[in-house]
């Protein structure tokens, strides 16, 4: 299955995510222009991380309005799936393929650290590598990463991440940014796009950490 | 319009043989500032020892360059950007760690890794906080949307950089030898290239700005403060490396202090040909935008290159997919003159060797002045536990993560060791080989003894990567003093130079870019003189790496003095005791010459060493058992023996399998025993018992709540 990684221009994580496939065993793999109108050669579209046109409005805002996301919903009803990482995540919200918006942090500011992140599914393409509620460190980076459903009655089923303190719990210490109910990333009810905050393509080696190879993993060994 | 001094005006005539108009004034008055021309510090600068095997560029360009074997070069620099930070904080730092990458890929380096030296006064005041909070967000939002990991820093607090409070920005990349692009024009008839975003006013006059001290009145040069745009940046980096990649220009610098002007007359300069620009054509934001405003402008985010006519619809090719405006705006000649002119009208002419060879100094005239004194004082052990607290406490000990988790420090997928910890480690594209990035400045050293500051600097900094297993390999310099044209400053800068060469020398570490910033000033007077280094170190296997934090429980804690140590200054007495006097440690060159002869043969034998850090063996050990939850003992709770600081004195680790062998290859350094690492949770000092937990709260939360006013 070919993947091809979005870039906007402001993408920054984009040689991040293809670095972290390739890596880990994924060779068909190509960037792909935010122009792009035809995505049916692909299998997965990454939306990396970054700051598409810079994010000077909300974020995601502009990136919405390309090419390539006037083709997604197609892409996705004709079996492909999506991974919205970081700003990834926050086009999928505002483009309201996934449910809910992301926010400005608590805080205000910026927010880079490594963070414990507890599994809430492993039923996905993604994260079928993983035990539920195994603990994994992924660093997140981001000003606008405050999750919050529209309706907070239906999102439970559509939780894989959460955020948690070091000692495994989901408590306000454990929440960096203030999201609901300590939501770290969400799948849509398709099982087909999901979207998620800390970025696992920043530890997919043993020098940075092997934590988010399981999701590369997972989606290789059901799709491949 | 910044204005000429009167001499200057004077020697500029009697050169011309006529008076310089208008436009040639306002170009002179930026070219001949000290903040392009280096008029002052230049004959000192000189000096600086360069030499390395590995050395491909060196000072006066962009940026050093060295190689790093494989046919990779590393292109890193340090500047500052104090003025405009003390104005408009957000924007003067964002707008310095713009500038500095622009240095870094202009030489076709892709930018990968950022870190900022940064001084305040202390944060008990709230013009202090709101400068310090918003120089971090400057930094934050255009280093993080840019995408280059800020990895390392320093921040110090100190009365004297209340009003003039000090941004360095340091900037590192990494390219291909055969990619490399010079900053040197050539070629009789080759186009001048423009791109990037349109002239505005902002920032006219910043670098005459730069070259004054400050005062009450400076709030009303905020429009000499440029603005950033990160995204424009963005697209420009990616352009800039397309176009290296296809090696399609024949020169290439960004529009830094005094843009358009000092841009082309320093690539000219370099391969020695004139210049010609036609003004008509430089794209504007504004229609009325003047032809000296142009000339001076410091709009963000622009470029200049030197082409071939050929390579001209490939490089547009280019700019389509990365939507960047470009224009041609001048040719290469072969008149060794910079001719200005708008359409067919000529604006200026002025021979290029007389923008830049031959400015003569503010002043020569220096005043060695050291300010140590030999006076002891008399130290009084009150509580332990309250020194022991305040000392963790302090902002200049304290743990900095309310600063670096504002920065994206992993971007890049090659961060393998993150800020917070002593030196930050960078490995080369996913190889097997990797950088050591510090940042190291003494102020308090420098102030009383230059020499001893500058020589402490550099020596402590290249211990430190030697004994992580990195070779030093080259250091960039800012160089932040008060105004020159007082001869104590310029001594405290000429000695704090001498100082810092000769360590360099000794170490065989080449000093290959770097900055000046004088005129640090305001009403309360100069700056405690900062020699800031940027030093890189380089390791051929990931694998040989030397932990700088404690690994095992129950190994022995041996220190080696390369240099003596004093209690004042130090840490202790400056927060403690409140004094900044005494006498500045000297290395020992003799033993720091053994020391690096017989560390090949030590390496293996430890597991983990740390330099000496401020707050002495204390704060040292402290810090190293943080990562492993490590604590230590030591024989007494003396004041003197926890808190001394030295330069040259390092902390080793050693297991009891290694001891006879350590203490036999090092008998000549007479290594003392500290005490032992301990798992249990306690620092024992003596007969005394501390919680590691407890006091790990003073260091950890403590910057967090004097930002937030509370102590």
């Amino acid at each position: 299955m070919r993947v091809g990684i979005a870039v906007f221009p402001g993408s920054n994580c984009d040689r991040d995510a293809m670095y972290a496939f390739k890596h880990n065993g994924v060779d068909e793999i190509e960037y792909v222009w935010y122009s792009a109108r035809k995505l049916s050669k692909f299998g997965l579209i990454i939306l990396p991380g970054g700051f598409s046109f810079g994010d000077y409005l909300r974020t995601g805002a502009i990136a919405i309005h390309s090419e390539i996301f006037r083709e997604l919903p197609n892409f996705v009803r004709s079996g492909g799936y999506v991974i919205g990482i970081c700003n990834g995540f926050q086009m999928l919200a505002e483009s309201k393929m996934l449910p809910g918006f992301l926010l400005r942090n608590k805080n205000q500011r910026f927010i880079s650290k490594m963070v414990d992140i507890r599994i809430e599914r492993n039923d996905t393409v993604f994260t079928s590598n993983y035990k539920i509620g195994e603990i994994i460190k992924m660093p997140i980076a981001h000003t606008t990463g405050n999750y919050q459903p529209i309706d907070a009655k239906d999102i439970g089923d559509n939780i894989v991440f959460r955020y948690v303190d070091n000692e495994g719990n989901l408590t306000k210490s454990g929440n960096p940014n203030g999201s609901y109910d300590n939501i770290a990333g969400i799948i849509d009810n398709s099982g087909h796009i999901l979207g998620l905050m800390p970025h696992f393509e920043r530890v997919s080696d043993e020098y940075l950490g092997n934590y988010g190879v399981g999701i590369i993993r997972s989606f290789i060994d059901n799709l491949e | 319009m910044g204005k000429l001094k009167e001499n200057d005006l004077k020697a500029i005539t009697k050169q011309l043989g006529r008076e310089p108009n208008e436009i040639e004034q306002a170009i002179f008055s930026v070219m001949w500032s000290e903040h392009c021309s280096y008029r002052t510090s230049k004959p000192f600068l000189k000096k600086l020892f360069s030499k390395s095997k590995r050395k491909i560029v060196g000072q006066g360009e962009n940026a050093g360059v060295l190689d790093i074997d494989d046919g990779d070069f590393v292109a890193f620099k340090m500047e500052s950007h104090n003025h405009p930070s003390a104005i408009e904080p957000y924007q003067g730092a964002a707008t310095g760690i713009g500038g500095i990458l622009r240095d870094i890929f202009t030489m076709g380096a892709r930018p990968v890794a950022c870190s900022d030296p940064l001084r305040f006064g202390h944060l008990s005041d709230p013009h202090c906080r709101h400068l310090l909070e918003e120089v971090v967000r400057g930094i934050s939002d255009y280093g993080n949307s840019v995408g280059v990991p800020t990895i390392a820093g320093e921040t110090q607090f100190d009365p004297s950089y209340k009003i003039n409070c000090v941004v360095n920005v340091f900037a590192l990349g990494i390219g291909r030898t055969d990619e490399l692009i010079r900053g040197v024009a050539s070629g009789r008839g080759n186009l001048i290239l423009y791109f990037g975003s349109k002239t505005g006013r902002d920032g006219v006059d910043g670098a005459y700005f730069a070259s004054d001290p400050l005062s009450e009145k400076s709030k009303e040069d905020r429009p000499s403060v440029q603005i950033a745009n990160p995204f424009q940046e963005k697209k420009v980096i990616e352009a800039c490396l397309k176009i290296a990649k296809k090696r399609l220009v024949v020169s290439m610098q960004d529009m830094g202090a005094a843009g358009l002007t000092s841009s082309s007359v320093e690539m000219a300069s370099r391969g020695d040909v004139g210049i010609e620009l036609d003004l008509s054509k430089v794209p504007k934001r504004q229609s009325d935008v003047t032809p000296w405003e142009m000339m001076l402008s410091e709009t963000q985010e622009r470029m200049l290159a030197v082409i071939e006519q050929k390579k001209l619809d490939e490089i547009i090719e280019i700019f389509k997919q990365e939507e960047i405006e470009w224009a041609i705006i001048g040719k290469i000649t072969d008149t060794k003159r910079m001719i200005l002119k708008e359409g067919e009208k000529t604006l200026g002419d002025i021979p290029i060797s007389l923008l830049l060879e031959e400015v003569p100094p503010a002043n020569d005239r220096i005043k060695i002045e050291n300010k140590e004194s030999d006076e002891l004082m008399g130290v009084k052990t009150g509580n332990i536990k309250n020194v022991i607290e305040k000392i963790l406490s302090s902002n200049n000990i304290n743990s900095k993560h309310w600063i670096y988790e504002q920065y994206d420090y992993r971007v890049g997928n090659d961060t393998i060791k993150i800020p917070g910890d002593g030196f930050s480690v960078l490995r080369i594209n996913k190889k097997d080989k990797a950088l050591s990035i510090t940042n190291l400045g003494l102020e308090d050293y420098t102030y009383l003894n230059p020499y001893k500051g500058g020589y402490n600097t550099v020596a402590k900094s290249a211990l430190e990567h030697l004994i992580g297993g990195f070779e030093p390999i080259g250091i960039t310099d800012c160089l932040n003093f008060g105004n020159p044209e007082n001869d104590v400053i310029l001594g405290q800068f000429s000695e704090s130079l001498r100082g810092m060469s000769s360590a360099a020398e000794l170490f065989k570490v080449p000093i290959v870019s770097g900055n000046v910033s004088f005129y640090n000033e305001s009403e309360g007077g100069a700056i405690k003189p900062l020699l800031e280094i940027g030093m890189i170190g380089f390791i051929k296997k990931l694998d040989r790496i030397k932990p700088n934090y404690l690994i095992n429980n129950d190994s022995c804690l041996y220190q080696i003095n390369l240099s003596d140590s004093s209690i004042n200054p130090s840490l202790f007495s400056k927060e403690i005791l409140n004094m900044d006097h005494g006498k500045v440690p000297k290395f020992n060159s003799e033993k720091l010459k053994k020391f690096i002869e017989i560390l090949p043969d030590i390496f293996d034998l430890y597991s983990s060493a740390r330099v000496q850090s401020r707050g002495g063996n204390f704060v040292t050990l402290f810090k190293m058992g943080l990562r492993n939850n490590l604590s230590f003992n030591l024989p007494n709770d003396n004041i003197n023996d926890l808190f001394s600081e030295g330069p040259g004195l390092i902390i080793f680790e050693i297991s009891a399998k290694n001891k006879g062998d350590f203490l036999y290859k090092t008998k000549d350094f007479s290594p003392v025993l500290l005490g032992k690492t301990l798992d249990n949770g306690k620092i024992i000092l003596g007969q005394k018992g501390f919680f590691y937990d407890q006091l790990k709260d003073y260091y950890f939360d403590s910057f967090e709540n004097s930002m937030e006013g509370r102590s």
